[in-house]
């Protein structure tokens, strides 16, 4: 007879383990920095309240408001048009608003350089043609906002394009019933329907920005990720480096607090009874080519003309006698291998991390699991260069192996990308009847084989997604490799960046344009297997 | 006592603040097909996951063959219980084909074991042709029978089935109830199965367990649970019922439609008040002019018809009838005892 103690059954030892396990690195990064901050002179505390430190903190603030604003103004138009409309061309104009989610933002902000700059593309045309001497520089504030914004929209259409198609006609119909017209309709029961998905989506384009590294220094705007990075490279005192860091982390927190404020605990469904319609095409008469045109413009700034101006870059190097070898420099396989390496790795250790913590969540919530689940999820609010300066500390503390390795490299990215892993992974474990792993169990498998036989089979198309989403944020990744990457690894996004930082906009291209080339792939497979533009009805 | 297979005794258990089974006890014997009859809530699934030990009662035994599988200090896992269960929604692997299903419990048995045991599993559930199919492609039926032989091939001692008929199209539900009675009686195998419906719990079980919050009401076999109800409660649950007040009356008892007899008499002394069980179809009703009672509703179901009728006490009564175009509300009725039927009678403190 085998005797098993009631309290070890509910949660398996085997599932406990790896998910205090994946909790305890997530919560490392913000734990040390704290205890560093914590250990170091009071004096550092003077720190924050120089008027220098305020500046930075509200030029972030400021920044990552407006960039959520613009993006929304972006995002809803096209997310509405795109979906329930008669828009012409709308399948065309919805992948090419999705693709700004290959390029990286200091790509971005190299292309905005290299195009508006003095020397650059748009100088290289009006000079000699119009005569104009002076085109006013992109640098700063308003380079950023651009960035940032029209790089970034397309996280918020994607959460309300899921809203928009999961929504339920019966609001809107019953609301025409009632006699409200299409205006109406929309301001009082649309809106409103996907008013959650906009905060979210919100949220998330808010805590990029804030965190954004890339493209703030690329555009010398002097902000919160700038700071730590100047205060950790000049070295001075690094105890204040981490202060900063620390300090950028209570921001991002604070901005999710108050989406959860303003969202309220508030959760709207859909009646799950009612069958899922094909939601009706709404007629927009005489706007439709206006609408169109807006599309248009979006595309074209946010995806046609960035690949347009790579294209130049790489065609004029080539005729201008710059060596033809750096098109297919060895170094350009090794940039390609390294980054596929460092993605494919934190992809793995994501998806193995979350596995046990994602099938906890779900099948044996308690307080102890919720607050498991909830370490995982630090990496989201934790900027990329707070974890990994935390990390860059703890290595050097530790000394060798860890210093300087791949290895705390990667533990850095997965710290950062497992709050999107994890999502990916829950979401497709609660699809995942418990019956299945129980049927198993009284069919004489034990209760660890019965969970893997029955869960992982069906998951697989979850696991495939959250693989895939990893690596694509990872390969974008910049301020993790730049500061954790051991001295002769080198990647596509620090070559990116060495040769964007110095104004080498064509040597720059090319890795910029294999590293989107790159990226879409997984992102085409995420497109294929959600059917994100299946529910677009005819054109 | 009999050869008792499975025996429970005293389970408790709790969800939060909700005692969902309370001092529960029950036995099943060898080969024997028991129905547990409830309303939805009453915890008879939470009873299931208890005996095949998806859940732990925080007291009471359980047996199984003799041996204890649940106790103060023993909790066999689900896997080494030998027990089958099938759920509601059967919860087929769906990436796994009706064959590999099959084999799925069986996979640490040599090959030709596992062979012989398709062999005999897939004739009894009569799945022949259908082995390399996906549970998607298959009917409710075909998913049930598949169920069935996943579990009867590890050759459970005891197969617990939840509501099995309830994902079921109505029009398919006898005959795979026949079919499935067929499979369990051919392969002996002792089974429970939960149920809300009356008419599958009395149909194919040899014994019938009526339950309601938490516990066992009444079990035995279906006719006594519907003749010879020990509550109000298990009256209700057997079959459709109305109460009249009545007061003991040597073997009648007398109520505002007049004498009816009891079923037993001498349970409560005389002039004793009391509550009288009528089911629908125990009183006919005949239309007089001098009728105390009046039909106020017709409710017209096609084969039958069911009557609310008031009586002179202001009390309703609902009759069943066959015929139903004499009939119409507002008209005076004279109730009588269909004859030969003998009444139960409870005590009004009587839940």
């Amino acid at each position: 007879m085998t005797l098993t103690n009631p309290l070890a059954s509910r949660t398996s030892l085997w599932i406990m383990i790896p998910s205090l396990i994946a909790a305890a690195l997530c919560v490392t990064p913000l734990v040390y920095l704290i205890g560093r901050v914590s250990g170091a002179d009071s004096e550092i505390w003077t720190w924050l309240v120089r008027p220098k430190t305020m500046m930075v903190f509200s030029r972030s603030i400021f920044l990552a408001i407006t960039v959520t604003l613009l993006s929304v103004v972006i995002a809803v138009p096209i997310a509405w048009l795109t979906t329930r409309t008669n828009l012409p061309y709308k399948k065309l104009w919805s992948i090419l608003t999705f693709l700004p989610l290959v390029i990286p933002s200091y790509v971005g902000a190299y292309i905005l350089m290299s195009f508006v700059g003095n020397g650059g593309l748009l100088y290289e045309i009006l000079n000699p043609t119009l005569g104009i001497e002076r085109i006013p520089t992109m640098y700063g504030y308003y380079g950023s906002l651009i960035t940032l914004s029209f790089l970034n929209y397309p996280y918020i259409i994607l959460t309300i394009r899921s809203n928009i198609s999961n929504m339920d006609v019966s609001g809107e119909e019953t609301a025409k019933l009632m006699g409200l017209n299409q205006f109406q309709t929309f301001m009082k029961v649309t809106i409103p329907s996907i008013k959650a998905a906009i905060f979210s989506g919100s949220l998330l384009v808010s805590l990029y920005t804030l965190s954004d590294f890339g493209a703030v220094s690329l555009l010398r705007y002097k902000t919160f990720t700038w700071s730590i990075f100047n205060q950790y490279e000049a070295g001075f005192d690094r105890n204040t480096a981490a202060l900063l860091a620390l300090a950028l982390f209570l921001v991002a927190t604070l901005f999710m607090t108050f989406e959860i404020l303003i969202r309220g605990n508030k959760k709207y469904y859909k009646n799950s009874s009612s069958a899922s319609r094909k939601l009706p095409i709404i007629d927009i008469g005489r706007w439709r080519w206006p609408a169109a045109g807006i599309c248009a413009f979006v595309s074209l700034v946010s995806v046609v003309i960035p690949l347009a101006v790579l294209s130049y870059w790489i065609v004029r190097g080539l005729y201008f006698g710059e060596d033809a070898s750096i098109l297919t420099a060895e170094s350009n396989h090794i940039l390609a291998f390294n980054s596929i390496t460092l993605s494919v790795l934190t992809a793995a250790v994501v998806v193995v991390l979350s596995l046990p913590v994602g099938y906890m969540s779900v099948r044996r919530p308690s307080v102890l699991t919720n607050f498991i689940e909830k370490m995982c999820f630090t990496g989201y609010a934790l900027p990329s260069v707070a974890v990994s300066l935390s990390l860059v500390f703890f290595g050097a503390k530790i000394g060798a192996p860890l210093y300087q390795s791949t290895l705390l490299l990667v533990v850095a990215c997965a710290v950062l990308y497992m709050p999107t892993g994890l999502g990916a992974i829950r979401s497709s474990m609660t699809q995942i009847s418990p019956r299945y792993e129980e049927s198993s169990m009284t069919l004489g498998k034990n209760k660890i084989n019965s969970i893997i036989l029955t869960n992982l089979p069906l998951m697989k198309s979850g696991i495939i997604m959250a693989g895939a989403t990893v690596f694509l944020i990872t390969m974008k990744e910049l301020p993790a490799v730049l500061l954790l990457a051991p001295l002769d690894f080198h990647t596509l996004t620090t070559a990116i960046w060495s040769f964007s930082s110095e104004a080498f906009f064509a040597r720059a291209a090319i890795p910029s344009l294999l590293l989107i080339f790159l990226s879409s792939i997984p992102l085409t497979m995420i497109v294929l297997k959600n059917n994100i533009f299946n529910n677009l009805g005819s054109e | 006592m009999l050869n008792s297979l499975l025996h429970c005794d005293d389970l408790n258990i709790n969800f939060g603040q909700n005692q969902v089974i309370k001092n529960l006890h029950m036995h099943l014997y060898e080969g024997e097909i028991l129905s547990i009859l409830g309303p939805s809530g009453c915890g008879k699934t939470t009873l299931l996951r208890i005996i095949a030990g998806l859940e732990s009662p925080y007291q009471g035994t359980i047996f199984l063959n003799n041996e204890e599988i649940f106790g103060p200090d023993t909790n066999i896992e689900p896997a080494k219980r030998n027990i089958g269960m099938i759920f509601q929604d059967y919860a087929l692997f769906p990436h796994l084909s009706v064959e590999k299903n099959i084999l799925f419990g069986i996979s640490h048995l040599d090959e030709k074991t596992q062979s012989e045991n398709l062999e005999r599993v897939q004739k009894l559930t009569r799945l022949e042709g259908l082995l390399e199919r996906y549970p998607h492609e298959l009917s409710g039926g075909q998913q049930q029978r598949v169920a069935i032989a996943r579990t009867l091939a590890t050759r459970p001692a005891v197969l617990l089935m939840d509501e099995p008929f309830s994902n079921l199209d109505a029009s398919l539900r006898l005959t795979v109830r026949m079919e499935m009675e067929e499979i369990l009686r051919e392969s002996n195998t002792a089974t429970i199965f939960v149920t809300h419906d009356r008419e599958e719990a009395f149909s194919i079980a040899d014994r019938v367990a009526v339950m309601a919050s938490g516990s066992i009401k009444q079990i035995g076999p279906p006719d006594q649970i519907y003749f010879w109800p020990n509550s109000k409660e298990t009256a209700l649950m057997s079959g459709s019922c109305n109460f009249v007040d009545g007061v003991i009356s040597g073997e009648y008892v007398k109520t505002s439609i007049g004498l009816l007899p009891l079923r037993i008499p001498a349970e409560f002394s005389e002039s004793e008040k009391v509550q009288v069980a009528i089911r629908h179809t125990d009183l006919s009703m005949e239309p007089i002019p001098s009728g105390e009672n009046t039909v106020i509703r017709k409710d017209f179901r096609g084969d039958e018809t069911i009557f609310w009728v008031e009586t002179a006490e202001k009390e309703l009564i609902q009759c069943k009838h066959k015929i139903h175009t004499t009939l119409f509300p507002g008209l005076k009725v004279k109730l009588s005892p269909v004859q030969y039927t003998k009444f139960n009678v409870f005590s009004p403190e009587d839940a």
